[in-house]
């Protein structure tokens, strides 16, 4: 999907295209669909359901719900606004699973080997009709100094602390009523916690708030806040979940 | 009439009569899904004998109060306080405002005009505006934040009942413009919402062909330029839902059509 903007404040999409790979086209593969089906079968239907629609016996008792796979919207994503992921960003997404509490995470199947989890990342493209990945962006070099003041600044100024407050804790102002896109309660990070549901690496933080977390009320932020403000605030994210 | 926000922003998606374009897993390996919405249409030059449909909605049903929602952030720029969104707009005569009617089934008839390839999406006063607006159904959008706030942009495709993602990004400070594809994947019908302001809302209607309009403040529409034939008509509003009937247009036909929604 081609994504563009018309603006001179075109820094989001600037940076995109000059740390952008190649989509990766859709190969189809019966077989790998095939062996893929009996995985999901065994491993995801019981909490995203038989037809990949996040109604599995044990759905009820998640928050959030798991993914309705049906809907093609996957948090974790480093393409840009609007895209599919890229087959990297599923793989990364079973091996790695999803942190969090009880009820509200997913185990990681990085005891599956490389085939198995093309399988199954085959059956989960197939489910959400992605008919072309998306196109990775990749984050600039972490930089070695950042301003933590311009960092705090821009964590108000970017109504981070409207959700996930100004300590962090997740209870901003607009905490309470956040819906996903069933319209379910969601709650914002809690960053005090040290849980970040796609990866703790400082690339995995500033990705986050590059791409937004699609069903989630958590918007991108890339195409209208630079790079280094990124990064300024993912600093700022960090040195909050490591106080005490 | 009780409202509430699920019904501003999930208005009357349940009964919409789309096509069910939904997956059956592990039955139909297949690469994609296709789109509802991607119905082939000729624009023609000429349209012999065409005709015309015009007339006014209008609403009869209980009186609506406003839906007020708390104003927990940019108080300065949003207000103090609540927020009183009126979904449905009524003029004193009853006519109805924002509703949408369309004639399905042409597949050759006249241009779209230039205007409805893009729609515009204006964040203004902590609102979007407009509320409801048409677009063909390969329109791009354009997005444009005149508050000096953040707004976030999140955009869902509502099809049989059910919100899909499209986007979701923000918009931190005015005078910020985007310009993004739609890309509908399955159905015609786009909500917009703000979670940083949870009484913005917006839909956009999109359709193969241009013979589609939007109510005025008073109510009235009208279509013309239509090809002689036998089509459906179909009225659909956010919050009051969608009603279908069959429709004729005979040779210079001249219809008026009058629709009282409750």
């Amino acid at each position: 999907m081609c994504i563009f903007k018309k603006s001179a404040l075109l820094i989001g999409f600037v940076l995109a295209t000059s740390h952008s790979v190649l989509a990766q086209q859709v190969t189809v593969d019966p077989s790998l669909f095939t062996e893929g089906t009996a995985l999901y079968l065994e491993h995801c239907s019981v909490c995203h359901g038989i037809e990949g629609d996040g109604k599995g016996p044990l759905a009820t008792g998640f928050s959030p719900r798991p993914r309705d796979l049906t809907k093609s919207s996957f948090k974790f994503r480093s393409t840009g606004v609007g895209e599919f992921p890229t087959q990297s960003d599923l793989l990364d997404t079973l091996n790695r699973g999803v942190s969090g509490s009880y009820g509200s995470s997913m185990p990681s199947f990085d005891f599956l080997n490389e085939r198995e989890l093309l399988a199954l990342v085959e059956v989960v493209r197939y489910v959400s009709g992605i008919d072309q990945f998306g196109v990775a962006v990749a984050p600039p070099p972490r930089p070695v100094n950042v301003d933590m003041d311009h960092a705090q600044e821009l964590y108000r100024e970017l109504s981070c602390a409207g959700c996930h407050g100004y300590d962090g804790n997740g209870q901003g102002d607009l905490a309470v009523g956040l819906l996903d896109d069933d319209g379910l309660p969601i709650k914002p990070a809690n960053f005090r916690t040290g849980h970040f549901k796609g990866g703790a690496d400082p690339e995995n933080i500033w990705m986050r708030i590059y791409t937004g977390m699609s069903g989630t009320p958590m918007p991108a932020f890339g195409r209208n806040t630079s790079a280094a403000d990124i990064w300024a605030v993912t600093e700022y994210v960090i040195k909050l979940s490591n106080e005490e | 009439m009780l409202l509430n926000r699920r019904s501003l922003m999930l208005g009357a998606a349940a009964g919409l009569g789309s096509i069910a374009a939904k997956s059956q897993f592990g039955t139909a390996y297949a690469q994609g899904l296709g789109s509802a919405n991607a119905l082939k249409y000729e624009a023609v030059d000429a349209i012999p004998n065409a005709g015309r449909f015009h007339g006014k909605l209008a609403y009869s049903g209980p009186p609506v109060e406003p839906i007020e929602m708390r104003v927990t952030k940019d108080s300065s720029i949003c207000g103090e306080g609540v927020r009183s969104v009126q979904p449905l707009r009524v003029a004193e005569d009853g006519g109805l405002a924002d509703a949408v009617v369309q004639i399905r089934g042409i597949t050759r008839g006249k241009p779209w005009q230039p205007v409805f390839d893009t729609t515009k999406i204006y964040q203004i006063d902590c609102s979007f505006q407009p509320f409801v607006q048409i677009g063909k159904n390969t329109a791009d959008a354009e997005i444009f934040n005149f508050d000096p706030i953040l707004h976030n942009i999140h955009a869902y495709e509502v099809h049989s009942g059910i919100r899909r993602a499209m986007f979701n990004f923000s918009q931190p400070k005015a005078g910020q413009v985007d310009f993004i594809p739609l890309r509908l994947r399955r159905g015609h019908l786009v909500t917009i919402d703000c979670n940083a302001h949870n009484w913005m809302a917006a839909w956009v209607y999109t359709s193969p062909s241009p013979y589609i309009a939007v109510t005025t403040v008073e109510g009235r529409f009208e279509i013309n330029d239509i090809p002689p034939g036998n089509y459906e008509v179909v009225a659909w509003h956010p919050v009051l839902g969608e009603r279908t009937g069959a429709l004729t247009i005979g040779p210079n036909d001249d219809l008026g059509f009058n629709l009282v929604l409750s």
